[in-house]
């Protein structure tokens, strides 16, 4: 019994600790002095990598769940006769929830693993250590540019998820099935208000940004130098940081569709 | 060293981010609608809002003309108050409108349908309106139909 | 003053994860000159450059840098002195996505203020120090292990430092690679005036170009001096690691309760 509860204070403990230094590094990397121009640079050198390169994969996703949306949607709508309010299911669900999250999830597994596994390569070959030495902080060299890239990017990607899903979703129900169009969009347009839906939408893919991004190149900086280390703090990022995004997700939807 | 493409590649996919957020303010929620020509504010007065909720459509013969931006109780009269914005380009319902809650098919959502009158003058900005008729309250329409049914026997 | 010392190590204490690894370590580094640091794996001997390079502290002693104390400096100062010293590390460790010309221009471009030209009049200068001119476009995964070292080598005088660091720069090398590196640390040291610290068990080569040799065991310095007497010592433990007996002061067995005790 008393082990028991020695263990759950030695894992919480730990726990804390890991937290305390995932701040450090992310406060470290994002305060520290930099030289603006070269960082800006890099920063775009990341945005091409985490977020142009993430983008077929996002646009195919975003195009099949819209689609499979607007199959679900219709067979469930007819049955109570209102298949003119299929936008509005697809438009709603899409800004709402799974644009925001499933892109979040899809970065993590695409974006995350890979900056987690690239900055523990570097540190695994001695580039961090050589940085140090050469007088740079990899913190503001390495981490910086790929956490603002991974901030930059997800909200734009999440942006392209939803619209593309739309689209997928007009596809199978205006084009395919043959729900009226017009009713399609108004009814879409009637029911999706700007500031709640659509900005709400980009608010939580910006926290998740940030949540994933960060716990991403924390595995990495803080992974054992190994080839076993680095697999493990993959998966890792991906567990971790998907975990996050769907607690986080009820957690945000509570706050700002709670009270309707 | 930095390759002209790589350039090029970014500011292409923040652009084509920008093109859907305009897409989806513009298409998907249809800001264009409601944000450009400015509105004016009437109330109408009803004695039971039941199920009316605040975004809900206001419609003139179908059309959608404005929305309802808030509903509070009076405690002078017991009744609620809703506000509502309507279109700078609906400014023509005369004084002797009547604005009713309607239900979009028989489990639709609630929306309010105003009916303009024939007087020539016209509401303004801040106006009330008097002549409504209530939500029906499913419930109540039971209840007064089974009354109806045992009292005929 | 050539007998100064650039490093002074004194009194170190140094534990990872309670694993002793310093225990009053107290060594320095003469000026202008080749010193090996030898020993057995697994005594720290990286360490003690990371020691010197700041980026682990001891818990106790005091480690000094051409006077300044390193381990109580702050971070801007620590950088600052960081540029006086090139570090070449045991992979090589070259920025991967960088061409061998954009490795040895980084800590030009960051460090200074120079146009693109002047950069690559030195750069190129660097890279014909260790005869890899030729390389110059190439990407660091289409060169060999003891190219890619040079090539870090290059990059590590690239601030024409005081005094550069070597880990195990001849492990993994064959015997061309190996004499091609032991000339270039030798003629670095003679032309630009360094003091070179050099890491490794390869002994007898490190050796035959050593000013001046520390060998560490059993978490202090085992001896200290010229080649020459650490060849004559007739102590135990220098003798054990020069002639490679199996078993002696440093034991064969690691650390165990008696066998008996284990087995009963």
């Amino acid at each position: 019994m008393m082990n028991w509860i020695a263990g759950i204070g030695r894992s919480t403990l730990s726990q804390l600790s890991d937290l305390g230094r995932a701040t450090l590094i992310l406060t470290q990397a994002i305060f520290g002095r930099s030289n603006v121009g070269v960082h800006w640079r890099l920063t775009i050198d990341q945005i091409h990598v985490v977020g142009v390169l993430s983008l077929s994969i996002i646009i195919v996703s975003g195009l099949f769940i819209g689609m499979v949306l607007g199959l679900q949607g219709y067979t469930i709508l007819t049955d109570y006769g209102s298949e003119q309010a299929l936008g509005q299911m697809v438009a709603l669900s899409l800004t709402r929830e799974l644009g925001p999250v499933v892109t979040a999830l899809l970065f993590a597994g695409r974006a995350g693993s890979a900056l987690t596994a690239e900055i523990g390569l570097m540190k695994a070959t001695e580039q961090l250590a050589s940085l140090e030495m050469i007088g740079v902080d990899p913190l503001r060299r390495v981490v910086a540019p790929r956490f603002w890239a991974g901030v930059i990017s997800l909200p734009i990607l999440s942006l392209i998820f939803v619209s593309v899903g739309c689209l997928g979703g007009a596809l199978v129900g205006v084009s395919w099935l043959g729900v009226d169009s017009g009713s399609f969009w108004s009814n879409m347009q009637a029911s999706v208000d700007f500031s709640d839906d659509v900005f709400n939408g980009i608010i939580k893919s910006l926290v998740f940004a940030v949540v994933v991004t960060w716990i991403a190149v924390y595995q990495g900086y803080d992974l054992v130098p190994t080839s076993e280390g680095i697999a493990r703090a993959t998966t890792k990022t991906v567990v971790y940081a998907s975990l996050a995004v769907l607690g986080l997700d009820f957690f945000l939807t509570a706050v700002m569709f709670g009270e309707i | 060293m930095y390759s002209r493409r790589l350039e090029l590649s970014v500011g292409a996919f923040v652009l084509l981010g920008a093109l859907c957020l305009a897409f989806l303010a513009l298409e998907v929620s249809g800001l264009a609608q409601t944000g450009d020509t400015g509105s004016y504010r009437l109330s109408a007065r009803f004695d039971n809002v039941a199920g009316l909720t605040t975004r809900a459509k206001v419609s003139a013969a179908g059309v959608t003309v404005g929305r309802v931006v808030g509903i509070r109780y009076d405690e002078t009269t017991a009744g609620a108050i809703v506000d509502m914005d309507i279109s700078q380009d609906f400014a023509q319902f005369s004084e002797d409108t009547s604005a009713s809650i309607l239900t979009a098919g028989l489990l639709g959502e609630k929306y309010i349908g105003l009916m303009t009158g024939g007087d020539p003058s016209n509401l303004k900005d801040g106006d009330v309106i008097y002549d409504t008729q209530s939500a029906i309250v499913l419930e109540e329409l039971i209840g007064k139909f089974l009354l109806n049914m045992s009292s005929d026997k | 003053m050539t007998n100064e010392a650039f490093v002074e190590i004194k009194d170190v204490v140094f534990r990872r994860d309670q694993r002793v690894i310093y225990d009053g370590l107290t060594a320095s580094v003469p000026r202008g000159k080749i010193t090996a640091i030898v020993g057995p794996s697994g005594t720290g001997k990286t360490t003690l450059l990371r020691l010197i390079g700041g980026q682990l502290k001891p818990e106790s002693g005091d480690v000094r840098v051409d006077g300044l104390s390193v381990q109580s400096l702050k971070r801007s100062a620590l950088f600052g002195l960081r540029k006086r010293m090139g570090m070449l590390f045991q992979s090589g460790a070259l920025f991967a996505e960088l061409s061998v010309f954009e490795n040895v221009a980084f800590p030009l471009r960051v460090h200074t203020d120079l146009d693109d030209d002047l950069i690559r009049l030195v750069v190129l200068m660097k890279l014909e120090a260790v005869g890899l001119r030729g390389a110059v476009d190439l990407m660091p995964s289409e060169l060999s292990g003891g190219m890619q070292r040079r090539v870090a080598l290059a990059r590590a005088i690239a601030l024409d430092p005081e005094m550069i660091m070597y880990d195990e720069p001849f492990v993994g090398q064959d015997p061309i690679g190996l004499g091609v590196l032991l000339a270039l640390v030798k003629q670095l040291n003679q032309a630009l005036g360094l003091t070179s610290l050099v890491v490794s068990h390869d002994l007898q080569e490190t050796l035959s170009i050593a000013d001046h040799v520390i060998m560490i065991a059993n978490n202090r310095v085992a001896f200290q001096g010229s080649p020459e007497v650490m060849q004559a010592s007739d102590d135990p433990l220098v003798h054990q690691f020069l002639h490679g007996s199996p078993d002696g002061p440093v034991r064969f067995h690691f650390p165990a309760p008696s066998l008996e005790d284990a087995l009963s």
